[in-house]
């Protein structure tokens, strides 16, 4: 029973739907509201991406403490749940325009996967942490176009790669990054669920981490499409990244590939 | 490549002169390296593993690998140079050099993996970086609508891949290739947890994976409308990148060894892209989209062969088809801008038949003629077959590829007998002898081919027994084919002779079969009438939960 609780509570933070609009609440609170106002700064909103996955690995692990790793039926159903729970909202992020949106379901798509790796004996801290920091430069990314432009949404602003560059070169490797594209620590941590899941049900592990993986391309694809390309307004100012701020991105997202190498040799 | 990549984004601002010839240089350096790699492996006895102390990023060199590796690179070089002066007053030139260069590194990657978590990086990567050369011209919406229908497609055979790898290194703990191979071959009854056999499995998604980057039915709707990219790009694709899935399948023939059937599915997918494509080629007004069309057909073409056993026959076609087809994309704009002033096409029978539409009255006894055709062909590719090779008879793969020689050259002379003219019988005598010259050079060429990528006779008679099916059932069906297309062949002569041709015969037919392929079997519309209702379905879902 306690293991249940803990598991419940774990899916929480690594969602499960319908305990998930809980988190998707937190994470796109407004920052005209009174907690959203705390979470304003986008160091805060990048700081609870990575901590809620780790009280969620904790959680599950203490789970599993308290069970004496007997958790055979249970894990299959949190699986089930999981993959289910990923699949729905890789879903629904399909007709997502609101970045802030996007990145909450984003989110929940991707960490509720750690449950189909969790049932068959993965260890959930790596891909977790991978799965999470993918995230990361679009959360700054998105902060950035809402400092410009007020909010940052797809097909307000079209065309942004021509009028600016620096930012939409960013803006492609963060997306690209975020729905998992090799050299990502997403695409590890998805390989990484995925060899260690195969081992105990194919089907259970192969077909929530495919179809999310599929639509997750879909969804980029449409944030790219309605902000990179196309033709840009001629009613708005358009500010590039400096050098420095430009240089700084880079560098995480190479640091970021880094640590993907990291997991992928870990996993091998 | 992608140091030369990097290179260019580097001096881009400060030297742009020097774009294209850091690009060209590299790309020229890399045909090099790969001509060396091949002359070097031509005196090997095996392949051998590269790497570079990591689990990932290993590279195999054998017959198969360097010779994609020295396709890719020469196409590459030749699409480098041609973009120089086509590409030259393009805004997005820097942007576009460092796509190239980057597409070509990932290729090459591919075609030398040797292991598969890079064999799949490298696959996966090619689809993303074809979408961002696709989308080129950024303002314009089709081309983002239809470098989007790419990606989505190359993202759909990505996921059977994913999942090869995931079996393969949960069946034998290993990622590297030749050791996958060996412990399949000591362990080829393996399973996976379902139950089904692991081969046979492995083959099944290998043959989606490669399905989906080759265009076949039903996945080849993102090539033909892939036109808005720069010709270039086109050129590469066309030459290169669809190659990926007859290269996948060779890469995992001795997987393919160990199964019993599969190869049907790519013999059927095979041969109904090939009947497909063809057919929509030929429907096409739009020069490049009837490339596209006629690529998905040549790929089919490719995928059959495979799906016959024929494996190296396919890379040779496929390397045959790549020259041409990278001759024609480049060629097509020169073509197109001379044809708007003078269409060139010389004055005579053709002519006539083709521009002024005159069906001349065949001069000749259609029975005369219609024997000639359906006899002269066979003899010829039967002859040329036994001349190289005397055993082929008991291969069903060969005897089936023989048909379809039989078919083309049968066709070829029903055109000459449709064109008529003075001279007949000489026009003839040289289709004829033309033919035989095609028919040795891909009966020997194929043979070459074979004793180069599967010098071990076995392997090849394996592959071939792989894609067999019941002789009896083979030999009944064959000789129900032979007997009902030579039957076609002179129900069409005789049609032609009376000048009823089936075509007004049966006209409601024939406008409902046109309308239906005029609107490409509304494939694509059904594609996107279901993307729009999963698009509007996503939205209904996130209203009704508020988006939380």
């Amino acid at each position: 029973m306690l293991t249940l609780i803990l598991f419940l509570l774990a899916g929480l933070v690594l969602p499960l739907f319908p305990l998930s609009l809980g988190v998707n609440l937190l994470l796109q609170q407004d920052p005209a509201s009174a907690l959203g106002g705390r979470l304003a700064h986008p160091a805060a909103r990048a700081g609870l991406l990575v901590l809620l996955p780790l009280v969620g690995v904790g959680l599950l692990a203490l789970g599993r403490l308290v069970a004496g790793g007997e958790v055979g039926a249970l894990a299959t159903v949190f699986a089930m749940w999981g993959g289910l729970t990923s699949v729905f909202y890789a879903f629904r992020l399909l007709s997502v325009r609101d970045g802030r949106i996007w990145l909450a379901q984003l989110y929940t798509s991707a960490l509720a996967l750690i449950w189909v790796g969790a049932a068959h004996e993965v260890p959930p801290l790596l891909p977790a942490l991978g799965l999470a920091l993918s995230l990361l430069p679009l959360l700054f990314l998105f902060d950035g176009l809402a400092v410009r432009f007020g909010s940052a949404r797809v097909g307000l602003y079209p065309g942004l790669g021509l009028c600016m560059p620096v930012f939409s070169t960013l803006f492609i490797l963060a997306v690209l990054m975020a729905v998992a594209v090799p050299f990502s620590p997403g695409f590890f941590a998805i390989s990484e669920l995925g060899f260690g899941g195969v081992g105990r049900n194919e089907l259970l592990t192969l077909l929530p981490l495919g179809l999310s993986w599929l639509l997750w391309t879909w969804s980029g694809i449409n944030l790219l499409a309605g902000i990179v390309f196309g033709t840009p307004r001629d009613d708005l100012a358009y500010a590039d990244l400096g050098a420095r701020v430009a240089v700084r991105h880079a560098a995480a997202l190479l640091a970021l590939a880094l640590f993907g190498l990291f997991l992928v040799e870990g996993m091998l | 490549m992608l140091g030369s990549a990097l290179a260019v984004r580097l001096v881009a601002d400060r030297q742009s002169l020097l774009v294209p010839r850091i690009s060209v240089g590299a790309s020229a350096l890399t045909l090099v390296l790969a001509l060396l790699l091949f002359l070097q492996q031509l005196g090997a006895t095996s392949g051998r593993m590269l790497g570079l102390g990591l689990s990932v990023f290993t590279l195999y060199i054998d017959w198969l690998s360097t010779l994609m590796a020295l396709l890719v690179s020469a196409v590459g070089l030749v699409v480098h140079v041609f973009s120089v002066r086509y590409m030259r007053d393009d805004p997005a030139y820097v942007r576009f050099f460092v796509l190239l260069d980057g597409i070509i590194a990932v290729t090459l990657l591919m075609v030398l993996a040797g292991d598969l978590l890079t064999l799949l990086l490298a696959w996966h990567l090619v689809g993303v970086l074809l979408y961002f050369l696709l989308n080129h011209e950024t303002r314009r919406r089709p081309a983002t609508r239809y470098a989007f229908w790419t990606l989505f497609t190359h993202r759909i055979g990505d996921l059977p891949l994913l999942a090869v790898v995931a079996l393969v290194y949960h069946a034998f703990g290993t990622l590297a290739i030749p050791e996958v191979f060996a412990a399949l071959a000591a362990a080829p009854q393996a399973t996976t947890l379902l139950g089904l056999p692991l081969a046979g499995t492995l083959g099944l998604l290998i043959l989606i994976a490669a399905f989906a980057k080759s265009a076949q039915f039903p996945l080849h709707t993102w090539l033909p409308y892939t036109m808005d990219g720069p010709t270039p790009v086109s050129a590469l694709m066309h030459a290169g990148i669809v190659n990926a899935g007859g290269f996948l399948i060779n890469r995992f023939a001795p997987v393919f060894v160990h199964t019993d059937s599969v190869l049907l599915l790519a013999l059927a997918v095979g041969l109904i892209s090939t009947i497909m494509g063809s057919l929509m080629m030929l429907m096409q007004s739009d020069i490049k989209k009837a490339l596209g069309y006629s690529t998905m057909g040549q790929m089919g073409y490719m995928v059959m062969e495979c799906g016959l056993g024929a494996f190296s026959l396919a890379i040779y076609h496929l390397i045959a088809h790549g020259v041409f087809k990278a001759t024609l994309f480049l060629g097509s704009g020169a073509i197109i801008a001379k044809a708007r002033k003078d269409p060139n096409i010389p004055e005579g029978e053709i002519y006539q038949f083709m521009v002024e539409r005159k069906v001349p009255r065949p001069p000749v006894s259609w029975i005369i003629f219609a024997g000639i055709t359906v006899t002269v062909p066979l003899l010829i590719v039967f002859g040329a077959h036994q001349l190289v090779d005397g055993g082929f008879l008991h291969r069903q793969g060969a005897l089936i590829l023989l048909l379809f020689g039989w078919i083309t050259g049968a066709q070829t002379l029903f055109f000459v007998y449709k064109i008529g003219g003075e001279r007949p019988f000489t026009l003839l005598l040289y289709v004829i002898l033309s033919f035989a010259m095609v028919i040795l050079t891909y009966v020997v060429v194929g043979h070459a081919f074979d004793a180069l990528l599967y010098p071990d006779p076995d392997f090849r008679e394996a592959l071939y027994q792989a894609a067999a099916v019941d002789s009896g059932w083979f030999v009944l069906v064959l000789l129900l084919l032979v007997a009902l297309i030579a039957m076609g062949w002179f129900i069409a002569f005789r049609f032609v002779a009376e000048g009823q041709p089936p075509s007004r015969r049966w006209r409601t037919l024939y406008l409902n079969l046109y309308t239906l392929m005029s609107r490409e079997f509304y494939i694509a519309d059904l594609y996107s009438r279901a993307g729009e209702a999963v698009l509007a379905a996503s939205k209904r879902t996130n209203a009704l939960l508020r988006w939380r």
